[in-house]
């Protein structure tokens, strides 16, 4: 599904130059929900950016399906961020002078006008993440929480491959934060949703099917939860947090 | 059933406010300019006021300063408008949209209220000379050859500007949607630019600088006209 390979970002702040991804390399199967985390600082933030192409990459290649992203235009790149790739953003994004229902659909109205099974759809994923009630508000009139569960719901309008999240629960108190992870597993269960979100919390984490650990600028280490319960991968993954801190 | 243009539409009815306050500075200005040039081009006046004398040179002067100002004051609320759409433009290129695609959203909307405003301003114009003109003649002095006239040129001035407010806002839309930049938009609640506390004495210096401004406004064609000969 997604393929990146050997992935190199550094950037120019007045004469020096600091490399912040050096090589990343990892794969991502269709329908796993893959948590990237690492310290602050560490690129997790680049790396993402580097997928949506928002920003260039120095070397290295992403290949998402068949397609080589870094080969493409700007028209092409536009057209995989509208029907190949969903974004959630940490500050949601939303835009505030459409209701919760005319932001969910965005993603279809700027691919093209939308037909009513898109309508549909859109009131298909307001109830799956319980937000049919404020399908008409506005995002001033709504909480954290259902913004975030409103982006999740855009993200999944135009049928991705793929969901990139940073730091989808970075702004939001635990029981938002809770209720946005549990939009995301619904999201894989009801529609296959891979699912690829960049997080610090080790509870928002343990939820995935395995964490990629980045440390300055390389993949430290990849954890499968495989069969363990959610509290025991938890743990596991605070261990490897505090491991990588006595080093 | 949706469609972009739909968006764009329900978009602009939630912030009247934004859109408001720039077509009113666009037609205040063009009131303005209008105004002042069917006055200083109307016959009326420019019989009063002898060619090449020192009166009719401190007219054009304070016309000058009033284009500047005018132009400056269209650029100024264009460039804040601008600076509030780029958070939609920001989120509209980050899930997809084509630049082309906002370019032409934008464009028709600058289109309708560049004209809309330059048009009005410019026909009003007249009228408010007219009026100021007439409330003068009440107020102050009155004679027989004071019957205002107006000239075709004054409305060449008032299209020149205009001209001159559409292409601006033209060009500085298409710079903003061409030149918005993702990571600015999805990255900018954590780079927030920081708020200074505003000091008491910015008010008292507002105050102090407008009297200076009046003054070396009564004083600058008295300067250039007598000091230095124009
Ligand atoms: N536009 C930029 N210009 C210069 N340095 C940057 C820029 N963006 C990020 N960085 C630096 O790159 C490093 C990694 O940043 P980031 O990817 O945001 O990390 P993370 O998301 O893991 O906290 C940081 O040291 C940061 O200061
Ligand atoms: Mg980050």
């Amino acid at each position: 599904m997604l393929k990146v390979n050997d992935l190199h970002k550094s950037y120019q702040v007045g004469k020096t130059t600091y490399e912040v991804l050096k090589g990343v390399s990892f794969e991502i199967k269709k329908g796993e929900f893959v948590a990237v985390m690492g310290p602050s600082g560490s690129g997790k933030t680049t790396l993402l950016n580097c997928i949506s192409c928002y920003i260039p990459a120095d070397r290295g290649s992403i290949m998402l399906g068949k397609t080589e992203l870094a080969s493409l235009s700007q028209e092409q790149l536009a057209t995989v961020r509208n029907k190949e790739l969903g974004f959630v953003f940490q500050d949601f994004l939303l835009l505030d002078g459409l209701s919760v229902r005319d932001n969910i659909l965005l993603p279809a109205i700027i691919g093209g006008s939308v037909d009513p099974d898109t309508e549909r759809r859109a009131d298909e994923l307001c109830r799956i993440f319980g937000i049919s009630d404020i399908r008409e508000k506005y995002p001033a009139e709504i909480s954290g929480g259902e913004k975030q569960r409103t982006a999740v719901a855009r993200a999944l309008i135009n049928r991705p491959m793929m969901i990139l999240a940073d730091e989808p629960t970075g702004n939001l108190d635990s029981k938002s934060s809770r209720a946005v992870i549990d939009s995301f597993l619904q999201a894989r269960q009801a529609m296959g949703a891979t699912i690829f979100m960049v997080t610090h919390d080790s509870f928002a984490a343990s939820f995935c099917d395995r964490a990629i650990i980045l440390r300055d600028g390389q993949v430290w280490r990849s954890l499968e939860r495989g069969d363990m319960d959610r509290t025991a991968f938890q743990d596991t993954l605070l261990d490897s947090v505090r491991e990588m801190g006595r080093e | 059933m949706k469609n972009f243009t739909e968006i764009y539409a329900r978009l602009r009815r939630r912030s009247l406010k934004q859109y408001g306050l720039l077509t009113g500075c666009c037609f205040f200005s063009v009131l303005l300019i209008t105004s002042y040039a069917c006055m200083m081009r109307s016959p009326t006046i420019l019989n009063v006021l002898p060619e090449g004398g020192d009166s009719r040179k401190q007219v054009m002067m304070i016309f000058v300063l009033a284009v500047i100002g005018c132009a400056v004051f269209t650029l100024y609320a264009a460039s804040l408008f601008f600076r509030y759409k780029s958070r939609e433009t920001g989120i509209f290129l980050a899930l997809g949209a084509r630049r082309s695609q906002l370019r032409r959203q934008l464009m028709g909307e600058l289109a309708l209220m560049a004209l809309g405003s330059c048009a009005a301003g410019a026909v009003l114009g007249g009228p408010l000379a007219m009026g100021l003109w007439q409330l003068f003649r009440l107020a102050v002095v009155d004679t027989e050859e004071m019957a205002l006239s107006f000239d075709i040129q004054s409305y060449g001035i008032a299209l020149a500007f205009s001209a001159f407010v559409t292409v601006a806002l033209f060009i500085l839309g298409r710079r903003s949607v061409m030149k918005t930049n993702i990571i600015d938009i999805i990255q900018e609640s954590r780079k927030s630019e920081p708020i200074h506390d505003v000091p008491r004495w910015y008010g008292w210096g507002g105050i102090a600088m407008l009297a200076l401004g009046g003054f070396l406004g009564y004083i600058a064609p008295v300067v250039f006209v007598r000091g230095l000969h124009w």
